[in-house]
């Protein structure tokens, strides 16, 4: 159950090894979370963070994930609420992939839309229905900007997000008007393992940036979170653009 | 989305549950929502008239279960003061019905609207706590409806456990039908009230110690907004019964109400400190004699009608700790972080607790016990932190925080607080292993 104070009891953290996920984890721990369900891959590669949680009090359980097994969902999110309710989940999975070698080699495009795409919202709707039973909770989706209008650089990427992105928009309708929060977080550029390789985009921002957001956000029960915010109305305006002019911005801005 | 659910909350407004809502009176009633439950369900809480402050009478997404009163008060022995009252009787009919009589209730809360379920459940307490204890000691026997569908008398020889178990148990152990209750015999209607101010906080734990052995009741409310030297001063009220009778009414309807409109709140800091600056002014500096009216002496915002209100949609809530005596010395420091920081403490009472009582989970023991009312701020992690703070100082002081008030202490904590929790777990699993009675206060301390 989240307090009167909004501090969640219990979080699953679906993707240990996601930085923005690792960060929000500890940040709900300094906020007096005590119970934690982390998601990996494979075992044992989440061990610093479950250790370091552990070590300040936390009682952390680590639960075997593989976005690209539909098999391995199911058993994985009934176990994060084996215990009790989880009062927030991040669904912090993601694969960057590089446009260019995806389209030398299109199969790869199937990673990519799984992850981001097909596992992440078959988690979305595992953690929905539990929501839905337990009549109270958050669900935070991380979406990008990629999402909002095709780019050349990353459209791959780009169209996997925007499927979550409109997911989301359906789930917020699902649950409208009840106690049951979903929030889409839609960065721009992050400084972060998974954007190594990639050149900074303008308004690039740290992971604790966007670990600062998304708490403020929560807080103030919000559905969708751009990060940095002036992306928002950057996009609104990018939204409006006929699409010759919005692909001369993008050829210029290679 | 299910249609038929509704929003519960406590008294404080804040968590918020959507359950379902079911209202129920006879024990056929009652018997037959338990049943309805199936293997699976979320569980099912009892709620009375919803004054616990947080999350204690609410189930998101299972079942709120209200009580609503079956039946009259009843004599079982009329001369001894033991009365048969149904749970779903208030405080404040109870009151009626034992005034005719030349009786009075044992122990009585701050307002007269919680039902005697709600106070057996919560194990509450009043300004006698030093003299006469907590509502539980004054608790002969109850009939408890149990998961299984089954109605047992409990009383300390026929199941001390389950009576301590259900005595402050938050109503996990079941749903209390009725419940046979000793009566204080008194002669009048009206109380011999002593009122002064004192200047610091010194002052007001003084006059309490010393009111402890000359006066039934005995409270003070206290300043904790003006900072400095103003902390701690406060306004002592002791009582004691009178046999000066009033012929008028014993108690009166809520004259004011308010609308429920605010959606910002009228609590802040500005309106915090001139409504405790003009509170200590109105008192009398010197020692005052007065007789005041049951309404008066115990219930003074009963007045005003949902008076929580006025703290917005964020709500409020109700931090109250005891800290043993043999700790006191941490008091000044409890009290000034409680103060510190961007929400104020609108309104905050300190009381001495005589001996801790038998019930599990029960809340008073041997100390200083201080309820402070604090709105909730639209980002509430500051207050979080800080409360973190002083729940770390209580463990350590072999303190606690009450249960009936709270709606936000971690789990963590909750067995260093509660060292009877064990005994407690016991019972619910002899009596609940399906963990049937569910409340979301249960829920998030892993009770």
């Amino acid at each position: 159950m989240r307090n009167a104070t909004g501090v969640p009891q219990r979080v699953l953290i679906v993707g240990g090894n996601s930085e923005i996920g690792a960060s929000l984890a500890r940040a709900w721990l300094r906020k007096g979370t005590r119970e934690f369900v982390i998601t990996e891959r494979v075992a044992g590669r989440s061990a610093d963070l479950v250790r370091e949680l552990d070590r300040e009090g936390a009682e952390t359980t680590m639960v075997l994930l593989d976005a690209t097994d539909p098999a391995s969902i199911e058993p994985a999110i009934e176990e994060a609420w084996s215990e009790a309710d989880v009062d927030v989940t991040v669904v912090a999975i993601g694969l960057l992939g590089s446009q260019r070698d995806i389209e030398a080699e299109p199969s790869q495009a199937w990673d990519v839309l799984t992850v981001n795409a097909t596992a992440s919202i078959q988690i979305g709707l595992e953690v929905a229905n539990r929501l839905e039973r337990q009549q109270h909770g958050t669900l935070v989706l991380l979406s990008s900007v990629a999402g909002q209008r095709g780019r050349r650089d990353n459209y791959v990427y780009g169209a996997s997000k925007a499927a979550l992105d409109t997911f989301a928009e359906g789930l917020q309708q699902r649950f409208a008007g009840s106690e049951i929060g979903v929030l889409v977080v839609r960065p721009g550029y992050v400084h972060s393992k998974m954007s190594a390789g990639v050149d900074p985009a303008p308004l690039a921002v740290t992971v604790e940036q966007s670990r600062d957001q998304i708490l403020r956000a929560l807080e103030h029960n919000r559905e969708v979170v751009w990060v940095p915010s002036v992306l928002g109305t950057i996009f609104y305006l990018f939204k409006l653009l006929p699409r010759r002019v919005w692909a001369t911005i993008v050829a210029k801005t290679r | 989305m299910t249609k038929d659910l509704e929003y519960v909350s406590g008294w404080g407004g804040n968590p918020k549950a959507r359950t379902r809502l079911v209202i129920g009176s006879t024990v056929a009633d009652l018997r037959q929502v338990l049943l309805a439950e199936h293997e699976g369900s979320r569980g099912v809480i009892a709620r009375g008239l919803g004054r616990s402050y947080g999350d204690a009478a609410q189930r998101s997404g299972g079942t709120t279960l209200e009580i609503v009163r079956s039946g009259e008060p009843e004599w079982v022995d009329r001369s001894a003061g033991v009365v048969r009252s149904p749970a779903g009787v208030s405080i404040g009919e109870l009151i009626r019905f034992a005034d005719a009589e030349g009786f009075f209730v044992p122990v009585t809360p701050g307002t007269r609207y919680v039902t005697i379920g709600g106070a057996i459940a919560a194990d509450i307490h009043g300004k006698d706590h030093h003299s006469v204890g907590s509502f539980g000691k004054h608790v002969v026997s109850f009939r408890l409806l149990m998961a299984n569908g089954d109605i047992v008398d409990v009383d300390p020889t026929s199941d001390l456990e389950l009576f301590n178990a259900t005595i402050g148990g938050m109503g996990l152990t079941g749903i209390i039908l009725d419940a046979d209750l000793r009566l204080s015999p008194v002669s009048g209607n009206r109380l011999d009230v002593d009122l002064f101010r004192t200047n610091d906080l010194q002052a007001t734990m003084d006059a309490l110690t010393g009111a402890e052995t000359s006066h039934r009741y005995s409270v003070a409310w206290v300043d904790m907004a003006g900072g400095g030297s103003a902390m701690g001063r406060g306004v002592v009220t002791n009582g004691n019964h009178t046999d000066v009778r009033d012929s008028g009414q014993t108690l009166r309807e809520p004259i004011l109400g308010v609308p429920p409109i605010w959606r910002i709140g009228l609590v802040n800091k500005l309106t915090v400190m001139a409504f405790n600056e003009v509170w200590f002014r109105k008192a009398p500096a010197r020692p005052k004699q007065v007789a005041q009216s049951y309404d008066s002496f115990f219930y003074p915002l009963d007045v005003v009608r949902d008076w929580n209100r006025v703290y917005g949609r964020g709500g409020f809530l109700q931090y109250q700790f005891v800290l043993p005596f043999q700790s006191e010395t941490l008091l000044p420091r409890l009290m000034e972080s409680l103060a510190t920081g961007p929400s104020p403490v609108a309104l905050a009472v300190l009381k001495r607790f005589g001996p801790e009582s038998d019930g599990y989970l029960s809340f008073p023991l041997a100390g200083w016990t201080l309820a402070a009312d604090i709105p909730i701020p639209r980002a509430p992690s500051h207050l979080e932190a800080r409360l973190r703070s002083i729940d770390e100082i209580l463990v350590s002081a072999g303190g606690r925080v009450y249960l009936a008030k709270d709606s936000r202490l971690g789990a963590d904590l909750l067995p260093e607080m509660y060292p009877k929790l064990i005994h407690f777990t016991e019972v619910r699993d002899r009596v609940d292993p399906g963990r049937l009675f569910q409340s979301d206060l249960a829920a998030r301390l892993r009770l």
